[in-house]
């Protein structure tokens, strides 16, 4: 138990000494919400409809680009080597990095979304359910986009490279969570359905990824 | 037994049956295509625009078998570290590149007279669309990495998990409400279609897998050639260097 919480202690420590990397990621998540309304302009009716689907986008492609870093200073300089070799369970260590990516970066952009939910101009009764669905479903984004860090890592610009490989394994979260955000159309009694499945995708890929992430890693370290 | 299955025992047995092999495409080829254009009858609603139905349906299946073949080769890989099934799912993924690229072509041209659109984003459009993603995916990764096992298993794990996607293009005209036909063929009741357009189409499937098996036996060739030259040219820069 004590390796698994020095590990996430180490992880968070890390990434809040080096604040550009969530700096980095906070901005990229502002800057793609705010070019939608700037895009817009004076079309104000259409944002309501849009603004849901582009929180959905935004918080995709920032949980991309900012996960190669996951476990690519770790793979460097040979500590991967040494968390796999170590008698602590593996496939636990990897859930503990990605626990604490998830607090560091992730978790801000969540606490973040109604603020930008007003900035698209989304009714206020919508705001928290949709918070709420985002919330829930970070797990499997989260994971998911790890599955893609460990396959790409080796690569210097893999940004891209990650983004195409795994949009195709993100389908299905997204197209249950955006007909969740889209209440006011169907009615109330999809949206409990909807966080049934997105809970449900959560826990496969919390108990999935590991032990892909395990054999790729394992892989990459021969 | 998966021993007996080598680089020799390939290029010897490959390099008497290739010929004949494209010979038989070449046949098949040529029989489909004369069938399917001339004897096969038109639809009363769609006119000649119909006969693009007998290279869009076998480029699909060509697409979704390829990617099957390529699948169960990574998972050979993974469990016998076999050096030919690595070799045959490399040679593959372009190939089955280019029948991905080929149905959303002659789909998108069918479409066009028929449904008055060029594309939808409808569940068959959209999952096609993403095998499409998953081979240039798989291609890459096959490139990434500096030593080519590595990224051949990585490569491998990533065909695996991507093969989630065919059971979805397969069923997902009866799951979802969508704009392309449903299944007509490959269904638990037998085919509905009429055996006059049933037959030009299992010809022209048949030169297409033909086909398919003519260019990777010959990919696989160059593949296993190209393999033999990294190797001379490795042993002499060992022999410089020392």
């Amino acid at each position: 138990m004590g390796t698994y919480l020095a590990i996430i202690k180490r992880d968070l420590v890390i990434s809040y000494k080096d604040g550009d990397h969530i700096a980095m990621g906070f901005g990229f998540f502002l800057v793609i919400i705010s070019l939608l309304p700037i895009g817009i302009g004076s079309d104000i009716d259409i944002l309501p409809k849009v603004g849901p689907v582009l929180l959905w986008i935004a918080f995709l492609l920032t949980t991309l680009f900012t996960i190669s870093r996951l476990f690519k200073d770790d793979h460097v300089d040979g500590t991967m080597d040494f968390m796999i070799m170590d008698s602590a369970i593996f496939e636990i260590i990897i859930i503990c990095k990605v626990f604490a990516y998830w607090i560091s970066i992730t978790l801000p952009l969540i606490i973040v979304i109604p603020i930008m939910s007003i900035l698209l101009n989304i009714s206020m009764d919508l705001i928290l359910p949709i918070t709420f669905i985002i919330f829930i479903s970070s797990p499997a984004f989260v994971f998911i986009a790890a599955v893609g860090s460990a396959l790409t890592l080796g690569m210097e610009r893999s940004g891209i490279l990650i983004t195409i490989l795994i949009l195709p394994l993100y389908i299905p979260l997204i197209i249950v969570g955006i007909s969740a955000t889209n209440i006011n159309v169907i009615g109330i009694n999809s949206y409990s359905v909807s966080v049934m499945l997105v809970s449900g995708f959560s826990m496969l890929s919390i108990a999935l990824a590991p032990f892909l992430i395990s054999l790729i890693l394992r892989t990459n370290s021969y | 037994m998966i021993s007996l299955i080598n680089p020799t025992n390939f290029n010897k047995l490959s390099e008497k049956i290739i010929q004949f092999i494209g010979l038989f495409s070449l046949v098949l080829f040529i029989v489909g295509i004369y069938w399917s254009l001339v004897i096969a009858p038109i639809d009363y609603q769609q006119g000649e625009m119909v006969k693009i139905m007998y290279i869009h349906v076998p480029s699909a299946w060509m697409a979704l078998l390829i990617y099957s073949f390529i699948t169960l080769m990574s998972i050979i890989t993974i469990i016998y570290r076999n050096p030919i099934t690595v070799i045959a799912a490399k040679s593959a993924a372009p190939i089955g590149l280019i029948f991905t690229l080929s149905v959303l072509l002659t789909g998108a041209i069918w479409g066009r007279p028929m449904w008055g659109v060029w594309w939808v984003w409808d569940a068959r459009l959209t999952s096609v669309m993403f095998l499409f993603f998953i081979y240039i995916g798989y291609i890459l990764l096959l490139r990434s990495q500096n030593t080519s096992m590595k990224s051949e298993k990585i490569a491998a794990i990533y065909a695996i998990i991507g093969f989630i996607n065919i059971p979805i293009i397969k069923f997902s005209v009866d799951w979802w409400n969508t704009l392309h036909q449903p299944a007509s063929i490959l269904k638990i009741d037998g085919p509905s279609i009429h055996s006059s357009m049933l037959y030009p189409l299992i010809i022209m499937f048949f030169a297409f897998s033909i086909l398919f098996l003519y260019l990777l036996l010959l990919s696989m060739r160059i593949e296993l050639i190209k393999n033999k030259i990294r190797a001379i040219n490795q042993r002499r820069i060992n022999d410089i260097n020392n």
